[in-house]
């Protein structure tokens, strides 16, 4: 029929009827499917066991003898961290600084660089720490005295142990969850 | 008034045939408003043959997600993060699905146009179908040849290249389009990034243009069972194969490393046999762009060179007859190219060499770093290369091992692959120092046993250029080379039975008492072993016996009188440096010595080749 001809061809909308809903179902299902398996692949590897604490060398006790009262040393530690399908060391900042008089232990007190409001690293001002990024500031003894902070800088156990033959200022590294009025460790 | 009976059957009557009048007149309108539009011929196969390349799609495209969110596309990354993602028992299935799948993907889609093409199915008014058909066979074979190169093992990486090489030939864009692809002259982390891109952006983008189209040519007309039937076929199956069969992936993708066996995926197989018997120029022009511009032309112009669906067929038969050429030459090409890797056991049937094995642990093993340092970020790809290395090492056994020290020898090999692994899967940079330490005890261990040559563990840190060592510009007085009085006294140490029977043992006896003679006079950097007077007397007494060994062992050298000819001038040599004196006298000797033995090993015809010249002893 030439009216027929004229005609635009476009194509005839069908009814969605029950066989292309069935068809939706199964390349639907398949689609899912196959995503299911990528999803559970990445998701079984992420994450993975990440080091959140160490015992890390910090400096010869012989060399800490000079250290002062109300003058804060910062030493850097290096952590293995694993990130994703690499190792990689990841340098950290140690605030220590002397409590009392002798070569224990006990004498000196760690920070943790790492700021507990947003997890930026404070900078030593005199003899107070303030964070560059939200301009919180803690005293020489870890305590919070302006700013955003929700809690004072966390402190970081030390020891002494043997390296070398020589008496060293070991610290246990430690992560710890930022933002938190509570002091909770990471365990991952 | 009518009788109420009589009026109501008229009135009934009346109704009737207004309903009926009514009735005929929808329907007829019905008939005259909807004219149906030309329908494209209908079969039964290629809706469910679409069926099955949605299935497949789908599964590529779900894997794809998955493997895309756990890759790294650069050069140090790409094989390493496949391999932690494969840890995984789900990543190892996802990417076997993804693997499996893109080959079955190909062969649908050939399946797919044979099918169109064997029933005449491009005709129009169906032009659109066999047109999206053509555009997803090419946009298939973009998606596998952009995906080879992904993996970055040591096949995508050279496949890749000898590839592009292959693009730059194109008349007049070749190079341009070359560069375009690699983003500069080197298959490394630019291409890789522009081949990622193109295949996890570009190319879905262009794939999904057509899809609208493909879900239309899927739909079947015969019920639902035949077109869930095929795509659960193509789920079970591809689930059974790829649950027994992985992926592969080789070793680290490394441009500095020759890998011979590369070859391209099996539906290129049948290119690769003619581009390899072809000369060089206008005829492998012709192979390489010929085919792709002729199914380009034959995909976009065939519906308007025949007639219509409605009309009698032109090309039918002409296009029947050429579909049966082009399968049967291309597999038979294909058949062709894996027997001639059969034969020349190349390709996918090479078989390992120890020499090379053991190489390329070497250079492995120097990337993971000098003892002293922490190890490097990227040392996961060098460790899991070390595992795949040890793995093709077991079983693999040095010529002349003895058949008690087999076990140990598999042993050795089982701890260098756990303490290979080890270095990827431990988190802590002192343990992971400890297992590297490890790994080099093994390789120590087996070495002396097994190799009379001394084998770097450590890789050569750089030596600032103040610190390089100064050579002495004043010679010292000459003196005698060797304590005459020890010589006679002392008696050349016992050379086992199964040394003299070994071409390599004998050569290296002589070629490390050589070394030693050199370093003791200065002549070679390092430390001798043993003193000056025994170490002649060995390499003498190695010398005569290396003399003889042309009996014991023919299938080495070619010509007797060849190798008499050099053991003779060898052994002339080594009697004359008895009397050498320090100094410039000793340097003429040795070099006497050396020239005997480059001599002999330049001399062609030995089917073992020589590694080392005398220059190397004196290093």
């Amino acid at each position: 029929m030439p009216k027929a001809r004229t005609q635009p061809q476009q194509p005839v909308p069908e009814q969605p009827d029950r066989r292309e809903f069935l068809r939706v179902v199964v390349h639907g299902g398949v689609l899912l499917g196959a995503t299911a398996v990528g999803g559970v692949a990445v998701w079984q590897q992420s994450g993975g066991e990440s080091i959140v604490q160490a015992v890390l060398p910090l400096a010869a006790m012989a060399s800490l003898s000079k250290l002062e009262r109300g003058a804060p040393a910062r030493f850097e530690v290096t952590l293995a961290r694993r990130d994703g399908w690499r190792v990689v060391n990841r340098s950290r900042r140690v605030y220590v600084t002397r409590v009392a008089g002798g070569e224990t232990p006990e004498s000196f007190a760690a920070f943790s660089a790492i700021c507990p409001h947003a997890g930026c690293e404070v900078e030593l001002a005199g003899k107070q720490y303030v964070c560059p990024c939200h301009q919180a500031k803690f005293d020489e003894a870890g305590a919070v005295t302006a700013g955003p902070a929700p809690r004072g800088l966390d402190p970081l156990v030390l020891t002494v142990q043997d390296r070398d033959g020589q008496p060293w200022l070991h610290v246990a590294w430690q992560d710890y969850v930022i933002g938190t009025e509570e002091r909770t460790a990471r365990t991952t | 008034m009518s009788d109420p009976a009589q009026t109501t059957s008229q009135i009934q009557n009346e109704l009737l045939a207004e309903v009926q009048a009514e009735l005929a007149r929808r329907n007829t309108s019905q008939v005259t408003r909807k004219p149906p539009p030309p329908e494209p011929e209908q079969d039964s196969v290629s809706p469910l043959v679409a069926s099955a390349l949605l299935a497949c799609l789908a599964i590529l495209a779900g894997t794809g997600v998955g493997l895309s969110l756990g890759y790294g596309a650069s050069p140090d990354d790409a094989a390493a993060s496949l391999d932690w993602l494969q840890r995984g028992s789900a990543g190892a299935f996802a990417r076997a699905l993804h693997w499996h799948g893109a080959n079955l993907m190909v062969l649908l889609c050939g399946a797919y146009v044979f099918w169109l093409v064997w029933r005449g199915l491009y005709r129009k008014p169906g032009q659109a179908r066999w047109w999206r058909a053509g555009l997803l066979l090419v946009l298939v074979v973009g998606f596998s040849l952009t995906g080879q190169f992904l993996p970055y093992d040591q096949n995508a990486l050279h496949g890749t290249v000898i590839r592009l090489g292959y693009l730059a030939e194109a008349p007049l864009v070749g190079d341009w389009l070359r560069r375009l692809a690699t983003g500069g002259g080197e298959s490394g982390s630019a291409a890789l990034a522009r081949f990622f891109s193109v295949h996890v952006i570009i190319l879905p983008a262009m794939l999904l243009l057509l899809l609208r189209g493909l879900w239309g040519d899927a739909r079947y007309s015969g019920g639902w069972l035949p077109m869930a039937g095929v795509s659960a076929v193509v789920v079970v199956l591809l689930s059974v194969v790829s649950l027994l069969f992985g992926a592969p992936l080789g070793l680290q993708g490394n441009p500095g490393e020759p890998f011979p066996q590369a070859r391209p995926e099996w539906f290129a197989l049948s290119l690769y046999v003619l581009l390899k018997a072809l000369p060089s120029g206008l005829a492998q022009q012709l192979a390489l762009f010929g085919p792709p511009l002729l199914a380009l032309l034959t995909i976009g112009g065939l519906p308007f060179v025949e007639a219509a669906a409605d009309q009698p067929a032109r090309l039918h038969k002409p296009m029947r007859m050429a579909a049966i050429v082009g399968v049967v030459m291309l597999s038979g090409l294909t058949l062709l190219a894996v027997w001639e890797d059969h034969k020349a056991k190349a390709g996918w049937f090479a078989t390992d060499e120890m020499d090379k094995l053991m190489a390329q642990v070497g250079r492995r093993n120097e990337a993971l770093g000098h003892s002293t340092h922490p190890l490097p970020a990227n040392a996961h790809g060098p460790a899991r290369d070390i595992r795949l290395l040890s793995i093709r090492l077991r079983g693999l056994y040095v010529n002349d091992i003895e058949e008690a020290q087999k076990a140990q020898w598999d042993k050795w090999i089982s701890e260098m692959e756990s303490l290979a692994d080890e270095i990827i899967t431990t988190t802590n940079d002192a343990e992971r120092r400890i297992v590297r330490a490890k790994l080099r005890q093994v390789c120590a261990d087996c070495h002396k046993l097994h190799a009379d040559d001394e084998i770097a563990l450590e890789p050569k840190l750089a030596v600032p250029v103040a610190q390089l060592p100064t050579r002495q510009t004043t010679a010292p007085p000459s003196a005698p080379l060797f304590d005459t009085a020890k010589l006679a006294m002392l008696s050349p140490s016992a050379i086992e039975a199964r040394d003299l029977k070994s071409t390599r043992r004998m050569m290296n006896r002589s070629k490390f008492r050589l070394r030693d003679l050199l370093r003791a006079a200065g002549e070679g950097e390092g430390t001798p072993e043993g003193t000056p007077e025994q170490n002649y007397l060995d390499l003498r007494e190695a010398v005569k016996l290396f003399g003889t060994h042309w009996e014991a062992n023919q299938s080495s050298h070619a010509d007797k009188s060849k190798w008499e000819k050099f053991m003779s001038d060898l052994q002339r040599n080594v009697d004359a440096l008895k009397d050498a004196r320090t100094g410039e006298d000793a340097r003429a000797r040795f070099n006497a010595i050396g020239k005997a033995c480059d001599d002999c090993h330049s001399a062609g015809d030995w089917d073992e080749p020589f590694e080392w010249q005398y220059s190397d002893l004196k290093r």
